[in-house]
């Protein structure tokens, strides 16, 4: 089992685990208790969980012998998160020009119409310091842990780096897939498969970093009943099958699982208390539900439905903190429509109280004419702990930005099914971010004009340094000696 | 005369702000540069922008519509911000119409701005002098760039190609057959200052389908043969997700 | 508009030092016509050197608003087409000839040196005042055409905006003829007492005039033209930023109406009302220190006056800095 329980009755088809409940599952110890966590690529006392606050309490929470209930956390980050603060050890990550990666097949490759498409980063700078790119810290402990894909037959060192990893990993021995498409075999001559070519990163650095096989004009276009193309995409080990590819309305996996449910199919069977969520939600056929959540909360006390997205200007730079987008979005407001907010006592940038059944956030309202009226929203990721990401303890994100994850719970409320479950679809493990009921309502006069939950600033680190006062220019470089600086 | 000019389609701005960040990003580091940040890291940063996008919405619940609106000089056929300049630091090239600011000429005294009224010229409060868009024009007169990239940075950067860059005075050009045949307006064209950047407004489609047109004569579930293909082994559907 | 208050400083103190040149001239004009007691050159002089601190003071204020100071020299070169460019010359223009009307009563260099019609004995001093007078009015007028030129800025854009220039100006500088009168111990207090009263009227005149223009006229664009979407019901949601920018610093005053309310007041008493009074006052009481407080007051109005006609100044620009989220 693993620790999100992905794979388990709960969410069977859960490919893209939980990693939303990781944290309350470790804390609570169910299915077990852990002494290590390694945190990587996720700001997970923050942005990254639901139920931020309690999460960030179950980072330091201790049994009754006085012990941690996480007792080792590693984080690998790049940057000052929120989560580096609850770290035991840190491992500095290094940023994207200064490491290797690729833009795999095996994970969302950036495809064209005319070809497959795959390309890979090679750094421009050395690491800083004792940075690391986070992936050779995977291969690191993979290979010392022995798992069998770092390791050869006689338990020896498979893979010295992660250029090595990616070159010479095959997704089983000898079948000629691995990370990249262009440049296989020993000398390069192949593509899609084809032996590891101990060249391919200097090929794909010759050709500007990209691979692009374009397809004959034929096969471009309804690749999905080409059948030139499906034909020539089977041959070359793209897909399974050269039949062509259709939604499948009906569903025979999905249909597996509910016979199972059913107790009709011989196989395994889920245990009595999923028995009624597994045969519900394996639908063979399309069906609309009510999210889990709505039908176990009160919807009377918590009318409106509560939905964050990513800001444009900072998709993918929401794990760092950029000077010019932060003048873009330095805070967030609640989007609210007008008829939503008169009918709840308050006026366009008032201060208002965000309540759902596990917590309540202060923050701004925006009126918005484009918000349907039973819905609330707001940015994802604006608001920042104080002191994180470098930010002066006084920024707009920690006072005057919010999180919504706050209200957002990782668990359903107890039910038939279980007194944890995550809140998760029940077929795929998605976590339901979009689920949380609220209500909203306007701040007290007197209460401070700042975001809640508010918590402590972040210490500042080595290598952040403290405010100078303007005057020490004056006397700058005159306590050298004293401060045994070399010239 | 050449007049260059930028055209924005509102139908396909999304409100990224590519636009904004690609337009620091080449302008900062350029002819047109530095543009200074203050507080970066502190409460309420601000700094210098040569394009800003905004956001604006019209209509009532559920008859909404939101307009991602960029805003930039408009470099004006009569730029009015130019003869109030006291020095001269503000002109319009002769060559390419285009209004720029010579900051070794300017005196920071910020009448430009005042005589602006689409407030497009943002004073550097670390340089002291007024700054605004050029139009990159370190980069549309390099003729060292391959003529696909003679273009502003924002222009490049757009990832729904809202904004087309040309010359507004040859009938020919895209944007003057953008305007032309797609509504294209100026910004408070009341003025008179002729602004040479022009927006495209929003296009409204509306379906024309009759009953009939509906049902499909041919049968689209007649099944084809399918070749037995040679095994080849493991194939990306069985290891990737 | 944000008040800048190196302008305001400009715009106050070099109208003071013009309406005293002004004042000083007119007297020896009327003194000419032996409508008025001839007085000492050293009445001229000194009042000149008074008024050409007043314009000094201006010129060290306005570099206050430049970014390079250093560079003010290139702001005369662009007079053809800039109205501040021509006040970068009138100003020093104005300056010189003051300081030569003052050198010369100074030195007393006021022989004639020809007489016209047989009657009107022409000297340095008078030639020099002409001058003077010119490029005072040509200074005034410079002054007040950078902001009546800017015809987006309608509350500005205005004949009354260069009246109100000119009468506040006089009217300030007769006010500090009188108290510098009265303080000499001369007998022109009445006479500069009176005219500044005429100027203060006129001035009451015009500037409520603008009071009642600016408050009833509606800009010519509105949010509509500003974006070109033509819907009744259009909003900005955001700007585009959030920790400010220029375009919010520069023109937006952020002051309260309470607060704007309560200047105007002030300023309409302080510049209009209560030196009338106190000069009438004096005038009775044969008072010398209370043209002087009369002056006080009013140029302490007159900042109060200046701060309010740049907060009534609305930009068009502002249309698209309303909201941000």
């Amino acid at each position: 089992m693993r620790l999100d329980k992905a794979f388990s009755w709960e969410y069977p088809l859960s490919v893209h685990g939980l990693m939303h409940n990781a944290i309350t599952n470790a804390w609570r110890g169910d299915p077990y208790k852990i002494d290590t966590l390694l945190l990587f690529m996720a700001n997970m006392a923050w942005n990254s969980s639901m139920n931020t606050e309690n999460v960030r309490k179950m980072l330091t929470d201790k049994d009754e012998t006085g012990e941690y209930k996480i007792p080792f956390l590693i984080v690998a980050d790049a940057f000052q998160s929120e989560t580096v603060a609850f770290a035991d050890l840190v491992l500095p990550d290094t940023t994207y020009l200064e490491r290797h990666d690729a833009m795999s097949m095996l994970d969302r490759p950036i495809s064209e119409f005319d070809g497959p498409v795959d390309s890979v980063r090679i750094p421009v700078v050395p690491p800083r310091g004792d940075c690391k790119p986070f992936q050779e810290v995977l291969i690191e402990l993979g290979s010392r842990l022995g798992l069998p894909a770092f390791v050869k037959e006689d338990g020896s060192r498979k893979f010295r780096d992660y250029p090595d990893f990616v070159v010479n990993y095959e997704t089983s021995p000898g079948s000629g897939i691995g990370f990249l498409a262009g440049w296989r075999g020993k000398g390069g001559e192949k593509f899609l498969k084809g032996d590891p070519n101990p060249r391919q990163w200097e090929m794909y650095k010759e050709n500007g970093c990209v691979y692009h096989y374009e397809l004959p004009k034929s096969y471009q276009y309804m690749r999905n009943w080409n059948r030139g193309y499906l034909e020539w995409a089977r041959a070359h080990s793209m897909t399974r099958y050269a039949e062509p590819i259709t939604i499948h309305l009906y569903s025979e996996v999905l249909q597996r699982f509910r016979l199972a449910a059913q107790g009709k199919w011989p196989g395994r069977i889920p245990p009595e208390r999923l028995r009624k969520r597994v045969e519900d939600n394996f639908d063979p056929l399309p069906f609309y539900s009510a999210p889990l959540e709505h039908k176990l909360v009160d919807t009377h006390t918590y009318p409106l439905n509560a939905l964050t997205q990513r800001p444009m200007a900072m998709y993918h730079s929401w794990d760092s903190q950029n000077a010019w987008l932060r003048q873009i979005h330095t805070h967030n407001y609640l989007f609210v429509n007008p008829r939503t907010a008169e009918a709840n006592g308050f006026g366009d940038g008032d201060w208002i109280w965000v309540e759902s059944p596990i917590n309540k956030v202060r923050c701004m309202a925006r009126f918005s004419e484009a918000v349907e009226p039973g819905t609330v929203w707001t940015w994802n990721a604006i608001g920042k702990a104080a002191g994180s990401w470098g930010l002066s303890p006084k920024a707009n994100e920690s006072q005057k930005g919010f999180l919504l994850n706050h209200v957002i719970s990782e668990e359903l409320p107890p039910c038939e099914a279980g007194d944890h479950m995550s809140n998760s679809d029940p077929v795929t493990g998605q976590a339901a971010w979009f689920d949380v009921r609220v209500k909203i309502y306007p701040a007290e006069a007197g209460e401070p004009e700042v975001t809640s939950p508010q918590f402590k600033p972040q210490k500042r680190v080595p290598g952040q340094d403290p405010k100078r006062g303007k005057w020490q220019a004056f006397v700058a470089g005159a306590f050298r000696k004293k401060a045994k600086i070399q010239e | 005369m050449t007049q260059l000019a930028l055209v924005i389609d509102l139908n396909v701005c999304v409100g990224c702000h590519a636009c904004v960040t690609s337009c620091k990003e080449w302008n900062t580091s350029g002819w047109a540069g530095p543009m200074t940040d203050q507080r970066p890291y502190d409460a309420d940063p601000t700094g210098v922008f040569f394009n800003r996008v905004q956001t604006y919405e019209a209509g009532v619940f559920p008859n909404t519509e939101t307009y991602h609106f960029p805003k930039s000089c408009l470099h004006c056929e009569d730029p009015p911000c130019v003869p109030v300049c006291p020095t001269g630091a503000s002109y319009k090239r002769e060559d390419n119409g285009v209004v720029l600011v010579d900051y070794d000429k300017c005196i920071g005294c910020k009448y430009c701005s005042w005589a602006c009224p689409y407030g497009v010229r943002e004073f550097d409060e670390q340089q002291k002098v007024m700054k605004k868009c050029t139009l990159c024009i370190d980069r549309i007169t390099d003729m060292t760039l391959p003529e696909s990239e003679r273009k502003p940075a924002c222009v490049l950067a757009c990832p729904t190609r809202a904004r087309i860059y040309g010359d507004i005075h040859d009938p020919d050009s895209e944007v003057s057959v953008a305007i032309r045949e797609q509504g294209g307006y100026a910004l408070q064209p009341e003025w008179g200052t002729k602004p040479s950047n022009h927006y495209l407004p929003r296009r409204k489609t509306r379906i024309q389908i009759h009953e009939d047109e509906l049902v499909r004569v041919d049968n689209p579930l007649k099944k084809e043969e399918l070749p037995t293909l040679p095994d080849v082994g493991e194939t990306l559907d069985d290891v990737a997700w | 508009m944000h008040p800048a208050f190196s302008v305001i400083f400009l715009t106050t103190l070099i109208g003071v030092g013009q309406g005293l040149f002004l004042a000083l001239y007119t007297g020896q004009l009327y003194a000419l016509a032996n409508l008025l007691p001839a007085q000492s050159s050293n009445f001229y002089a000194v009042g000149s050197m008074v008024s050409l601190a007043l314009l000094f003071a201006g010129l060290i204020a306005s570099f206050f608003h430049l970014g390079h100071p250093e560079r003010a020299w290139r702001a005369a070169t662009q007079w053809r087409t800039s109205w501040l460019s021509r006040e970068v010359l009138a100003l020093p223009a104005a300056m010189g000839l003051i300081f030569l009307y003052g050198t010369v009563h100074f030195f007393d260099l006021t022989k004639p040196l020809f007489v016209i019609s047989g009657t009107l004995p022409v000297d340095f001093s008078l030639i020099m005042g002409g001058l003077g007078t010119f490029a005072v009015f040509g200074l005034f007028l410079c002054t007040a055409m950078i902001y009546a030129s800017l015809r987006f800025i309608k509350a500005w854009y205005s004949p009354l905006t260069v009246a109100n220039f000119l009468f506040l100006g006089v009217a300030s500088g007769f006010m500090l003829a009188a108290a510098f009168s009265a303080y000499q111990g001369t007998s022109l207090v009445g006479f500069y007492g009176t005219w500044a009263v005429i100027a203060t009227l006129f001035g009451l005149l015009t500037r409520v005039a603008t009071l009642y223009r600016n408050g009833q006229f509606r800009c010519k664009v509105d949010l509509k033209s500003a974006v070109g979407v033509h819907h009744s019901q259009l909003e900005q949601k955001a700007q585009g930023f959030m920790g400010g920018s220029f375009n919010t610093r520069e023109f937006f005053h952020g002051r309260s109406q309470g607060l704007l309310n309560l200047i105007r007041y002030a300023f309409l008493l302080m510049v209009f009302v209560v030196p009338v009074i106190l000069i009438l006052l004096a005038y009775v009481l044969e008072s010398e220190t209370l043209p002087l407080l009369a002056f006080g007051i009013q140029y302490l109005g007159l900042i109060l006056e200046r701060y309010h006609f740049f907060t009534e100044a609305q930009h068009p620009q502002n249309l698209y800095y309303q909201s941000m989220a």
